[in-house]
C-alpha cells in the first residue's frame, strides 16, 4: 500500500456512531463528525494499533497498512497495548 | 492476519445490531481466530439458535444454520455426528446457552463432542427487550427485575467444567486479543471447547443498570476483569461482582465422534469375519 493513503479507513455507510473507536484510539486519530460518524482527522498520527479496528463492532474500520511485525489479533489486551481508556 | 470481510456476506450489512453492542466485537473475534486458524471457509460450520447473539450466523459466509431457542448444540450435535471431518462452531447467547438450551450444553460437555462453543454473554436477554437470564447478576436490573435480580446466577465456565468440557476459557469484548486467542484455542482443541465472552447490551442492560454508553460499558469490562492468578488471593465476598478471566480446562480426553468412529470400525471388522 502507498504510504500517502489513509492508514485506516471508515466505512461510513456501516459505522452507527458508537465512539468507541474514538475512545479507544491512543493518537486522537480519529473524531465524530457532522453526520455522526467516526471519521480520520489526524492520519499522521496513527501508530497502527489495530485498536479501533478490533473494537470496532460494526466492521467498519480498516487498516489500509500494518506494521511489518504485524501486532497480531491475539495475545494481550487492549489494556496491555497502551489503547487504555481516557 | 487476513482482511476478515471475506467472511462476511456484505449484502446483508449494515447488521441488524445496535450501536455500540458487543456481540459484533465477539463476532470478530471468531473470525479473526478462524482466519488466523487457516481453516477451509467450505468446511465450517456455524450453528446458532435464536436471540441478538445468534443472529450472527446470519452475516456469515460459511456453512450456516439459525436454528431454534436453545437448540444450536443438538444441531450441531446431528451435524458432526454425520460430518466429522467438518469443524463445527456454535454462537449463542446466555439465554439460549443458559437457560433454555442449558440441559442441551451440559450433555453435549459431557459427551466432550468437538463442537467449538462461543457464548455472548451480555446478562440479559437482549431481543426480547431485556428480561433477565440465567446469567444476571444478583441485585442487577433487568425489564422482569425492576427492584434488581433476586436469584443467583451461574459461573457458565464452572458448569461447562464440570459437566466435562475439555476447553473452558472466559475472556471479554474489551480483551478483544486475549478473547481471539481462546477462541483460537478452542478451535484448535479436539472435543467441547466452551468460551464465555462476556459482550454488552448497551440498550438493555446498560440503560437500566445507568452503565452509560458503549465506550463506558467496555470499560466497566475492563475495570471489573481479573484473572484466574488475581482471584485466587480473593475473598467470595470480593470477587462477587468481578468477571474472572482465564483458561479454566485444557485436557486431552478421547472425543466423541472418534470414539463412534472406533465402534463403527470395530463392528465392520466383526461383520467381515463372521
Ligand atoms: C421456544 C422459544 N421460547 C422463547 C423465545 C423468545 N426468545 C427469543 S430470543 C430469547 C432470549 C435470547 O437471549 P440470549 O440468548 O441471551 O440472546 P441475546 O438476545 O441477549 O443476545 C427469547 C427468550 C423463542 N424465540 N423461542
Ligand atoms: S490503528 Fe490505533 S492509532 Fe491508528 S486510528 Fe486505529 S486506534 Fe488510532
Ligand atoms: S467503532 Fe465502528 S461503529 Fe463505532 S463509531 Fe467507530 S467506526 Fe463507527
Ligand atoms: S438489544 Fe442489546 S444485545 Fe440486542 S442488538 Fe441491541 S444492544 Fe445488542
Ligand atoms: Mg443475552
Amino acid at each position: 500500500m502507498p504510504e500517502d493513503k489513509a492508514p485506516v479507513v471508515v466505512n461510513e455507510a456501516w459505522c452507527k456512531g458508537c465512539d468507541i473507536c474514538i475512545n479507544y484510539c491512543p493518537k486522537k486519530v480519529l473524531a465524530r463528525n457532522a453526520a455522526g460518524k467516526a471519521s480520520v482527522v489526524k492520519p499522521e498520527a496513527c501508530i497502527l494499533c489495530e485498536n479501533c479496528e478490533l473494537l470496532c463492532p460494526d466492521f467498519a474500520i480498516t487498516l489500509t497498512r500494518r506494521r511489518a511485525k504485524g501486532l497480531s489479533a491475539t495475545s494481550t489486551s487492549v489494556a496491555q497495548k497502551g489503547g487504555g481508556s481516557r | 492476519m487476513g482482511d476478515i470481510h471475506r467472511y462476511l456476506r456484505e449484502y446483508y450489512m449494515p447488521h441488524i445490531w445496535c450501536p455500540g453492542c458487543g456481540h459484533g466485537i465477539i463476532l470478530g473475534a471468531v473470525l479473526r481466530a478462524i482466519d488466523i486458524a487457516g481453516l477451509d471457509q467450505n468446511n465450517v460450520a456455524v450453528i446458532s439458535g435464536i436471540g441478538c447473539a445468534s443472529r450472527a450466523t446470519g452475516y456469515v459466509d460459511f456453512c450456516t444454520l439459525h436454528t431454534t431457542h436453545g437448540r444450536a448444540l443438538p444441531f450441531a450435535t446431528g451435524l458432526k455426528m454425520v460430518r466429522p471431518d467438518m469443524k463445527i462452531v456454535v454462537l449463542t447467547g446466555d439465554g439460549d446457552t443458559a437457560a433454555i438450551g442449558g440441559n442441551h450444553l451440559i450433555h453435549a460437555a459431557r459427551r466432550n463432542i468437538d463442537i467449538t462453543t462461543v457464548v455472548f454473554n451480555n446478562s440479559v436477554y437482549g431481543m426480547t427487550s431485556g428480561q433477565y437470564s440465567p446469567m444476571t447478576p444478583t441485585s442487577r436490573f433487568a425489564t422482569t427485575a425492576p427492584y434488581g435480580n433476586l436469584e443467583r446466577p451461574f459461573d457458565l465456565c464452572a458448569l461447562a467444567s464440570a459437566a466435562g468440557a475439555t476447553y473452558v476459557a472466559r475472556s471479554t469484548a474489551y480483551h478483544v486479543r486475549q478473547l481471539t486467542t481462546y477462541i483460537g484455542r478452542g478451535l484448535a482443541h479436539k472435543g467441547f471447547s466452551f468460551i464465555e465472552a462476556v459482550s454488552q447490551c448497551p440498550t438493555y442492560y446498560g440503560r437500566r443498570n445507568r452503565l452509560g454508553a458503549a465506550p463506558a460499558m467496555l470499560e466497566w469490562q475492563k475495570r471489573n476483569s481479573i484473572s484466574i492468578e488475581q482471584a485466587k488471593d480473593m475473598e467470595p465476598a470480593e470477587r462477587e461482582d468481578k468477571i474472572v478471566t482465564g483458561e479454566f480446562v485444557n485436557q486431552t480426553v478421547p472425543e466423541y465422534t472418534e470414539v463412534y468412529a472406533q465402534l463403527i470400525g470395530r463392528l465392520g471388522r466383526q461383520g467381515e469375519s463372521r
